[in-house]
């Protein structure tokens, strides 16, 4: 979208505005979309092509750079999209045509038939055992097994409602019989229905790329020649080997695997120009996940430059290598051929110094590329949206959510290829400009959420219900979980106890609120993994159920148990024991506890006015939030002062004035320009902070719901390679600028500079080596970018960028395959043998008119394709400066109470599904405080960031936590220790009664005054003495 | 006292961990499926600031092997400053057990923070080293036989 | 331990003797000069508060039914200041009685009893302007089971006194007596190089862990549990001990040495930088068990690791020593 459309789009919501978003697509992207919005007071309605929602990553087994088990981190997002009150998910459904403008849309959505009642099907499978047909094609295992013609995609499938494939179904009617729900429905037919959305919200997500077209590779031909896909559920536990990793032609265990990337990826032949992003990442997992399930495997990854770009991802790479043992082989694969007596495949190669080489595999794995769906090119015409020319859909780097149809969002894959967490990213940055178009209309079209009323359990002992989670064979396959259910029944208090595929899923919530009823539980013990994720979903579920939320204890039996002790099973499976005896124990003692409703201040503090804190200042204010925006310079716009141009060619200056004119123009968002915050005291909802000018003083108290973190990074100062030596050495922001104010006139020697036609650009100065082992990510596109302006200018320019691996992820390869069609020469030295630039003997030249003559400079390098070394007389050198986090980080992250990751950037709640928040509800984080980024990258963050801190913005009141200190004035003695022990002044001394009294708005549940006070008169409820002591007693 | 399958005596160890640094980071040492011995058994605590140095000395007479309290590293403190305030405390009670006579190792303290993984697992490793060492724990154990393994209190 | 500077030879006559005085030496003759002086003082002051109605009652020592003992004497008039005594008997904390007095109060305190009101000034179980304090400058007092425990024949200071360090009150309205009596080498007060306070304790830390753990083992398996120590504690004034929690219940009932020590750790933890080392739970206990070993301990360690002293930090108005802290705290012992 333009500049220009964005400006009417701003004022083109007409007299009504409708509250609600249809969001198309019920993948990750889509569920963290429709999330938001119906979390902020929107109206959702989800259409999904398949049966049930969950998408990509409902087929992965587990996700880079954590390893977290997929389903298990999305499956609270799948369970809270499945019973939210205002998300309406229509699955199996397209939508066909779009009506209407921005703020009030026509949408048609098209609902094939499914032959079975959603609404009745109960999900209990009888039917699917019973249908004679078992050799339909599973399209969830990509093939890899089959299926009856009644089917459910994954047990863990929202909704939980079978569906019947007519292409295969013989029509026996042993399904109608046997459903004692009566959900089948034979003469079910296509339906269409309109929809009338405000915005809309494209998250169709990606297809894996075909390598069938590829004879090469022999897919389709060599029974062990398999996707990625196909791999990832080989690994999967509820994959057609349950994890085991076995090989398609005879079920053996393959010692030797080999992972080919760039499958249909920067390939011209085959149409995909662009990097799919992910796979080299994809690929490493897939290598350390199959040595985890069989350490006999020996995988080794085939790639072309190792794109490992993202947060934390270089290290992990580091470790496949060092701990895992993979080994990558940096090579394009020419042939692959069949041993047709073992099914082995034969690799064949060219080897770093072009030798041919062949290599036999086992199995082979394609990492294949992500394309557009293919139903996006039907979707893209029905709405009117323009794709580019890959299919993607078309966006500017300064509005990477917005489509050129104006109140048509798009995030995710659908936009370009890109990985989980910056699809969530998109998802929330498109959910929150989508609720911005629509701010006027919130909470016209949403329904309030009702509980039962909570169970009287005075004078019922505790009956304690426990459910012990397989999580797939996470658990399953080290500890014996039927052990620890029969263990579990054994002792004290439990009444009932049972073992759940994944405890998580939606059906087995039913379950449990079933058996709450059943046996009239009072407690719910879940074994399973790591409350930090799941308790509050359980803690719903037994709420809804009538208990109260707190009376819920979890064993952590997979992240501190399976997963660490995956080589003991016996060991592990008697700490599971302990570990569920500590929480029944526990549980035995729980108490109903209240959470206090607490007012919500509806503002902002945005701290950092570069590009990130400023596109999310104009989004929480235009969905009708006052922000407090700090800057520590004079003047906003941050890095974007020193950016010209993008690598697409927009005007980066023009942006920054117009961000500037908008936010000038925005009455509620107050600058305060050359300004720190120096304290921030509160908590969500409630925050009060102080805001100073950067020489002392203050000039600002402010009051505050949420605080979002967008204080960018720094450029590190190249110490080495004659930086600030030689005037010729400079970095690539240094040569951006030149370039834009036109100092540089590539064909002649400027005057000024002395530059000459001969650019030599070093890559990696200042990252991936030493302490900062990252990736600063952007460095390669910034190189590409201006060799590319050079090349422009001066089409004779002698180029050459020295790397290490060129990083130009997804459609910026399209660049990178231009440079070099332009002539610009790409050198790859080696990690332990950097280039050294050194000045010669020689003629010498005038210097700047200054009179100092200096030699001319020289470049020697490792060529690695060549395996020698070359000199390249340089007229210019110019380094890609490492993005260092800012010195200021671990001050703000202290005031904040929030954690920096091990180089210094601010550490998200979790890698992959929560990107812009932090664990510290109410504070967010966005741009190059997390880590460096791009602008577009940067500018979808900043959104999603808003659109978070929108969900609390837009609430009245938040609940807080149960969680809280308790006097017991009978036994205090009043001596105010515990007032001088709380950092949060919550506890005062009442003089006259002298005894301690707290207020419970103010506490945060530390249990530092519980732990001082002598006296045993201060009780932390949750976490009392009593509770805590039963524990140790169970060890 | 615990045997493993070799008849040998196995250490058990309660760890107090923060709910926002070392229990996040125990949690992290599972993703990253870094192997650690199977001796602790967690306790999860909102804050360092919350463990009662009687909770400790409580674990002791139980019988527990080894005991250890991990929070966030100083300045990190989710809550402030509780972990420093439990530094005081645990400075004097480590140093008036020992006195006592308890072996140095059988209560230990350490900071893991949410991102160090890795360290959890060396900590744990360490701990586990160190009891085993000590062989196992008589000193203040309150000597009772368990009825019926679980839910005996003392 | 050390002698009681010469005077022994007074102690002959321990059991007979009604008014107690040192008068075999020269320092023992100036020192009853001065507690005689003192104990004038101190008659004057409570019968001055009382009349002028600045105290409804004034706490002091008066002398007991057995010779060698003297008492507690709550004084409400003028007339009867005249009981109140002062001398090196005078061993019981008067401050304890403190907190349970409605109205205002005058009391009688030693250095020790002065850091034992500061605290439970700091931990405001007293309020300040309700009292008036009569400080003594202390020349220590005599420990009678060492005395018993030697026939009689030669008299100690009380252990605490032997390594007190201030022998005035850190707070107090009025210094009876005036600030005369000299600072006794080995007594209260005597701050000089050659004193290590801490030297017991220094050197019981020097012993082998596994004899350590013998000595308290046979020291803590003495104890009944009936909590004399507590009792006699200035600062145990919880409404409820931990001891005596049912739920949960910290401490068992049977008497295992375990508990034993659980309680007495316990009792020394919450002690820590509280304890101002008055000696007064070892007078109380019947079982003679060293239980200053603990707490020493616990003051020691409050001055080498925080450099905090419980009675000081109190006047000072520092906060208590487990809610505060500086971020250059030790931080050597952990992972």
């Amino acid at each position: 979208m333009t500049l220009d459309n964005r400006d009417n789009m701003d004022n083109d919501v007409g007299a009504k505005s409708v509250g609600a978003v249809l969001v198309v697509g019920g993948g990750i992207g889509g569920m963290q979309a429709a999330l938001d919005l119906a979390n902020s007071g929107f109206k959702v309605y989800m259409v999904e092509a398949k049966p049930a929602i969950g998408g990509a990553m409902a087929q992965l087994d587990k996700t880079f750079p954590t390893n977290d088990c997929s389903m298990c981190i999305m499956s609270p997002k799948l369970v809270e999209c499945g019973r939210h009150l205002n998300i309406e998910v229509i699955p199996n459904s397209e939508v066909t045509g779009l009506d209407g403008s921005p703020g009030d849309f026509t949408v048609t959505v098209k609902t094939r038939a499914r032959y079975i009642d959603p609404h009745r099907c109960t999900g209990c499978g009888l039917c699917a055992e019973h249908c004679p047909v078992s050799a339909a094609r599973d399209a969830f295992n990509a093939g890899l097994s089959s299926r009856p013609s009644v089917y459910i995609d994954y047990p863990q499938a929202v909704p939980l409602a079978y569906t019947i494939d007519r292409e295969t179904c013989i029509g026996c009617g042993l399904c109608e019989n046997i459903c004692m729900a009566g959900a089948v429905r034979y003469d079910d037919a296509a339906s269409t229905r309109e929809l009338n959305v405000g915005a809309i919200i494209l998250a169709l997500g990606f297809e894996p790329y075909d390598p069938g077209q590829m004879a090469e590779y022999g897919y389709g031909r060599y029974p062990n020649v398999v996707t990625s896909v196909e791999f990832e559920r080989i690994l999967s536990a509820s994959g057609p080997f349950e994890g085991r990793v076995l090989r398609p032609s005879d079920g053996d265990i393959p010692r030797k695997i080999a992972f080919i990337q760039c499958v249909g990826s920067r390939d011209r032949s085959c149409g995909n120009e662009y990097c799919s992003s992910v796979c080299c990442m994809y690929a490493s997992k897939e290598a350390v996940i199959a040595k985890e399930h069989a350490p006999g495997v020996e995988p080794t990854i085939f790639y072309m430059d190792m794109r490992s770009y993202g947060k934390g991802f270089d290290s992990y790479i580091e470790r496949a290598k060092s701990e895992y043992g993979v080994r990558y082989i940096r090579t394009r694969v020419a042939d692959i051929s069949e041993v047709p007596e073992t099914n082995n495949l034969i690799v064949s190669y060219e080897d770093e110094v072009g030798r041919v080489v062949t290599e036999e595999f086992d199995l082979v794995v394609l990492s294949v590329g992500l394309e557009p769906p293919k139903s996006a090119a039907g979707l893209a015409r029905a709405l009117g949206i323009e794709l580019d020319e890959y299919g993607f859909a078309r966006t500017g780097t300064f509005d990477p959510v917005e489509t050129s149809r104006p109140g048509v969002f798009v995030c995710g894959a659908m936009q370009g290829p890109k990985d989980i967490p910056e699809t969530v990213t998109q998802a929330s940055g498109a959910a929150g400009a989508a609720a911005a178009l629509l701010a006027s209309a919130r909470g016209s079209l949403v329904r309030e959420k009702t509980y039962p009323p909570e169970k009287d359990l005075r004078g019922k002992g505790p009956r304690i219900g426990v459910f012990v989670c397989h999580c797939g064979i996470n658990i399953g396959g080290v500890v014996d979980v039927p052990a620890v259910v029969e263990y579990a029944r054994t002792l004290p208090h439990v009444v009932y106890a049972e073992r759940n595929l994944y405890t998580c899923s939606q059906d087995t919530q039913k379950r449990i609120q079933e058996k709450i009823q059943e046996h009239g539980l009072t407690r719910v013990v879940v074994a399973s993994c790591t409350p930090r994720t799941h308790e509050p979903l359980f803690q719903e579920t037994i709420r809804e159920a009538g208990l109260n939320h707190y009376l819920f204890a979890m064993a952590n039996i997979r992240d501190q148990c399976s997963w660490v002790h995956m080589h003991e099973p016996e060991l592990a499976t008697e700490k599971a024991k302990d570990l569920v005896r500590m929480a029944v124990a526990r549980a035995a003692l729980l108490e109903p506890l209240e959470r206090l409703p607490i007012p919500v201040k509806h503002s902002a503090l945005i701290i950092g006015g570069g590009l990130a804190g400023m596109t999310a200042a104009l989004d929480v204010a235009r969905q009708g939030f006052e922000v407090h925006l700090v800057e520590r310079e004079g003047e906003l716009g941050g890095h974007l002062n020193r950016i010209y141009f993008t690598l697409k060619g927009e005007d980066v200056q023009e942006r920054l004035r117009d961000l500037i004119r908008r936010i000038d123009g925005e009455p509620l968002i107050h600058v305060y320009p050359g300004c720190v915050v120096t304290e921030i005291a509160g908590y969500v909802g409630n925050f009060k902070s102080k805001i100073a000018p950067v020489g002392g003083g203050i000039e600002a108290e402010v009051e505050h719901g949420v605080v979002i973190v967008a204080t960018g990074a720094g450029e590190f100062k190249p110490d080495k390679y004659l930086y600030g030596e030689d005037p010729r050495v400079i970095t690539q922001s240094e040569l951006e600028e030149l370039l834009a104010t036109g100092k540089i006139q590539p064909g002649s020697r400027a005057a000024s500079t002395g530059t000459g036609r001969t650019f030599v650009m070093i890559q990696c100065v200042g990252s991936r080596e030493g302490e900062r082992n990252y990736c600063s990510r952007i460095c390669c596109s910034e190189a590409v970018k201006n060799a590319l302006r050079l090349k422009a200018a001066d089409p004779e320019a002698n180029i050459y960028v020295l790397y290490r691996d060129i990083r130009t992820y997804g459609e910026r390869e399209v660049y990178f395959q231009r440079a070099r069609a332009a002539g610009v020469v790409f050198i790859r030295y080696p990690e332990d043998e950097p280039p050294v630039v050194e000045p010669v003997a020689g003629p010498e030249v005038e210097q700047g008119g200054k009179g100092k003559p200096v030699g001319e400079l020289r470049v020697v390098v490792r060529d690695t394709l060549l395996g020698s070394k070359v000199a390249i007389p340089a007229d210019m050198v110019v380094l890609a400066a490492a993005i260092v986090p800012n010195d200021s980080n671990r001050e703000l992250a202290q005031m904040l109470k929030v954690p920096l990751d091990d180089n210094g950037f601010f550490l998200e709640a979790h890698m992959k599904l929560r990107p812009v928040d932090f664990a510290t509800e109410g504070v967010f984080l966005a741009g190059l405080a997390h880590a460096p980024k791009s602008i577009d990258e940067t500018v979808a963050q900043a959104h999603a960031a808003a659109a978070r801190a929108c969900t609390v913005l837009s609430l009245e009141e938040i609940r807080s936590d149960g969680i809280k200190s308790e006097v017991n004035k009978a036994r205090c003695s009043g001596c105010g220790m515990c007032v001088d022990v709380c950092q949060y002044k919550a506890i005062e001394l009442d003089f006259k009664e002298r005894v301690a009294k707290i207020n419970a708005a103010l506490c945060k549940g530390c249990g530092a005054c519980a732990a001082t006070c002598r006296c045993g008169a201060i009780t932390l409820k949750g976490f009392t003495d009593e509770e805590i002591l039963a524990e140790v007693n169970a060890i | 006292m615990k045997m493993n399958q070799e008849g040998e005596w196995e250490p058990k160890i309660v760890a107090f961990l923060c709910n926002w640094c070392s229990y996040a980071g125990a949690d992290l040492a599972g993703t990253s499926r870094i192997q650690y011995p199977p001796n602790v058994r967690v306790i999860r605590v909102p804050c360092s600031g919350r463990v009662d140095p009687l909770l400790i000395l409580k674990c002791l007479q139980r019988g527990a092997d080894g005991v250890l309290v991990s929070g966030c590293h100083p300045g990190d403190c989710h809550y402030i400053a509780g972990n420093y305030l439990a530094r005081r405390k645990f400075a004097m009670l480590k140093r008036l057990i020992e006195y006592l006579g308890v072996e140095e190792g059988r209560v230990q303290f350490s900071w893991v923070s949410a991102a160090e993984g890795e360290k959890f697992a060396d900590v744990i490793k360490t701990v586990t080293r160190r009891v085993r060492e000590l062989g196992p724990a008589r000193k203040l154990v309150k000597v009772r036989e368990m009825q019926g393994g679980a839910g005996a209190s003392l | 331990m050390s002698d009681l500077l010469g005077v022994s030879g007074i102690m002959s006559g321990i059991g007979g003797m009604n008014n107690w005085k040192r008068d075999s030496d020269v320092n023992g003759a100036a020192a009853n000069e001065a507690a005689d002086r003192v104990a004038q003082d101190i008659r004057r002051i409570a019968r001055k508060l009382l009349s002028d109605g600045e105290v409804d009652v004034f706490i002091g020592y008066g002398q007991g039914t057995l010779p060698s003992r003297v008492t507690p004497v709550f004084i409400t008039r003028p007339e009867d200041a005249d009981a109140l005594i002062w001398d090196a008997r005078c061993e019981n904390d008067l401050v304890v009685y403190l907190p349970g007095i409605e109205g205002k109060a005058g009391v009688v305190v030693k250095g020790c009893d002065g850091r034992a009101l500061a605290r439970l000034l700091a931990e405001k179980q007293v309020e300040r302007d309700r009292l008036k304090i009569v400080a003594v400058e202390c020349a220590g007092v005599i420990d009678r089971k060492s005395v018993k425990r030697d026939g009689g024949n030669r008299v100690h200071l009380h252990p605490s006194c032997q390594v007190c360090e201030e022998r005035t009150a850190p707070v107090y309205d009025f210094l009876a007596g005036g600030a005369t009596g000299p600072v006794v080498p080995g007594g209260p007060g005597d701050k000089s190089g050659s004193r290590d306070p801490f030297g017991e304790i220094r050197e019981f830390e020097a012993r082998a862990s596994e004899e350590r753990w013998n000595y308290f083992s046979q020291e803590f398996d003495r104890c009944i549990l009936c909590y004399a120590c507590r009792q006699a504690c200035p600062l145990c004034y919880c409404p409820e001990c931990f001891a005596d929690r049912a739920t949960p219940k910290w401490i068992g009932k049977d008497r295992a040495l375990s508990d034993k020590m659980v309680f007495h750790l316990g009792r020394a933890i919450h002690l820590a930088g509280r304890c101002i080392d008055c000696g007064a739970c070892v007078r109380a206990c019947p079982m003679g068990i060293d239980l200053r070993k603990l707490t020493r301990k616990m003051e020691k360690d409050a001055r080498e690791l925080f450099g905090y002293e419980a009675g000081k930090a109190a006047a000072a108005g520092a906060l208590p020593l487990f809610a505060s802290f500086t971020r250059e705290d030790p931080d050597d012992f952990i992972l």
